[in-house]
């Protein structure tokens, strides 16, 4: 974990979205993986945790994906290719992952990106996308036709009309998976659901909590677990489910 | 350039510039963004003799130019602190002060006798001050009788220096400041958070579970300004300046008006690098100003 600056090189909108796309000289911060985040630097006091999308160490490039909710994801919105801002980072754990096993990973919205990057690096043979929203404006067009995605929204005005469960439903079908493990990012309410409607998989999601710092001091972003109080910075984002309490 | 300060009974500071408890974990998770060696020392979380669990969540929330936190004095206790922690803290080339709490005056004294055995510990920063539990500490800083006789069964059991951690919220900061001094504290810090609170108009609720928290950032510190002023004016004992610090002049502004040395709190989370950045600053400043010994500066305002 460093303190260094990143620099706009590109910049993609989607309704509510931005793609960023950063370089960085920082050697640190291209050891990101999938579940890590940094505190990148807005017009607040405090920086604002956000999940990594994508890395790439030869072109020390690091690509976010932020969606518009508060003061400080709109001034990342807004940045302008060229600008450069401060982050701390990579922070938190990542999911784990064995050869074997099958998963489904399930996104809602803003929870996407971590999973994204994760689906860079599993052999397709193993893995689907359950990517949901409301509507289409919650998708925002980063999978290739290549990539085994199935998009639920609300609406129905793309992908299946439903939600994640939905999804999941479908994917277990048409991949004929037996055991999948679910690795989920997204609304509470989307992770309770899925936990309610597949309790018999073994289940890790990602957290999103407010923080101050992101390293491990503050304690502000603690999350009650059968151990305790966690923090969310550096003991997750990624939980074994069965771990947390909210969703005992 | 002569950076060191001494505060007194043996706790002699590189430079004038600490890492305040609770925004600086045990110091150790500082390592990724520089040296320890850089800085005067830190003031460890607050440690209380048995691990506390800490408050329910919502804890913090962002303000205008400040926050709010209700963290509860969340520890891993003493016992766990010199096992796991103090062992590599102590090879540091810093000052380490570690910050002591209780929920009563005899806990108070539990934690201060353990730890007086272990090397390594350079003095103790006495929490009198949180707001965010219910019962014991800010009780300790807001009534001088109590104040007065923790401090006074304190210094009979310590042979280190005794920093005692002043609230600001109270009418008349000179009065806590004076009893700390006459009761054989070696020095006081101040200011600890202000008492505060945040609503969401949306959802018709509080933004921090226990409602109200502990105020603080860059938003407080005219109020620590004067009230760390305040009391230099009232002790000879050092006083170390809290408050709202995020660079090298605030820090400057607290050293002018007489604090002896300076703790960086909310900084630290924005701007892990604020600490050395702080130092680096001084360093080049009084550099500038030609002041060979930061001691020239420090209560030097023109103050007539």
């Amino acid at each position: 974990m460093k303190q260094a600056l990143l620099f706009l090189k590109d910049k993609k909108t989607y309704f509510d979205y931005a793609i960023l796309t950063f370089l960085t000289e920082e050697n640190d911060f291209l050891k990101a993986k999938p579940g890590n985040f940094f505190m990148l630097q807005a017009n607040t006091l405090l920086k604002k945790p956000i999940s990594v999308m994508e890395c790439n160490k030869k072109d020390k490039m690091l690509k976010f994906l932020v969606k518009k909710v508060g003061k400080g994801t709109e001034f990342l919105y807004n940045l302008k290719p060229g600008e450069i801002i401060d982050a701390v980072g990579p922070s938190g754990n990542t999911f784990p992952i064995d050869k074997n096993s099958e998963y489904i990973l399930v996104g809602g919205g803003s929870g996407i990106p971590p999973l994204y990057f994760l689906s860079k690096q599993l052999n397709k043979e193993k893995f689907v996308v359950v990517y949901g929203g409301k509507s289409k404006k919650d998708i925002v067009p980063i999978f290739g036709k290549s990539s085994p995605t199935i998009i639920t929204t609300e609406s129905g005005d793309i992908g299946t009309k439903g939600t994640v469960i939905d999804g999941i439903k479908k994917a277990i079908e048409k991949k004929r998976f037996k055991n999948p493990v679910i690795l989920s990012c997204g609304p509470e309410g989307m992770v309770k659901a899925i936990k309610k409607y597949f309790p018999q998989f073994k289940h890790y999601t990602s957290l999103e909590k407010y923080m101050a710092c992101g390293f491990g001091v503050c304690l502000g972003c603690v999350v009650e677990t059968v151990d305790g109080y966690k923090r969310v910075c550096v003991d997750g984002p990624v939980f074994d489910i069965e771990y947390l309490k909210d969703f005992l | 350039m002569k950076l060191t300060v001494d505060l007194g009974r043996g706790l002699v500071l590189k430079n004038p510039v600490l890492l305040a408890s609770g925004t600086c974990g045990y110091g150790l998770e500082f390592e990724n963004f520089y040296p320890l060696s850089e800085i005067g020392g830190i003031c460890t979380k607050g440690l209380s003799f048995e691990s506390i669990k800490g408050n329910p969540t919502p804890r913090i929330v962002e303000t205008s130019c400040g926050m709010i936190n209700s963290i509860g004095l969340q520890n891993i206790g003493a016992k766990a602190f010199v096992s796991e922690k103090l062992p590599e803290l102590r090879e540091k080339d810093t000052a380490v002060i570690v910050n002591i709490f209780g929920y009563s005056l005899k806990e108070y004294i539990k934690v201060v006798k353990y730890l007086e055995q272990f090397e390594g510990i350079d003095g103790f920063e006495v929490n009198i001050s949180c707001p965010n539990v219910k019962k014991g500490g800010i009780q300790f800083g807001t009534n001088p009788k109590m104040t007065a006789s923790l401090v006074k069964e304190l210094r009979k059991r310590t042979e280190k220096h005794l920093m005692v951690k002043l609230s600001p919220n109270v009418t008349d900061i000179t009065e806590f400041a004076k009893v700390c001094e006459l009761e054989g504290a070696d020095s006081i810090s101040l200011i600890n958070t202000l008492l505060g609170m945040g609503v969401d108009i949306e959802k018709r609720d509080f933004l921090i579970k226990r409602k109200m928290g502990g105020f603080s950032g860059p938003a407080i510190k005219p109020v620590a300004l004067r009230m760390v002023y305040q009391a230099v004016k009232s002790v000879k004992i050092p006083v170390i300046g809290i408050g709202g610090i995020t660079n090298y002049k605030d820090a400057l502004e607290f050293l002018l008006v007489g604090a002896k040395a300076v703790q960086i709190g909310t900084a630290n989370f924005f701007n892990p690098k604020a600490g050395k950045e702080v130092v680096e600053g001084i360093k080049s400043f009084l550099e500038k100003k030609k002041i060979n010994d930061i001691n020239q500066w420090i209560g030097s305002i023109k103050d007539e």
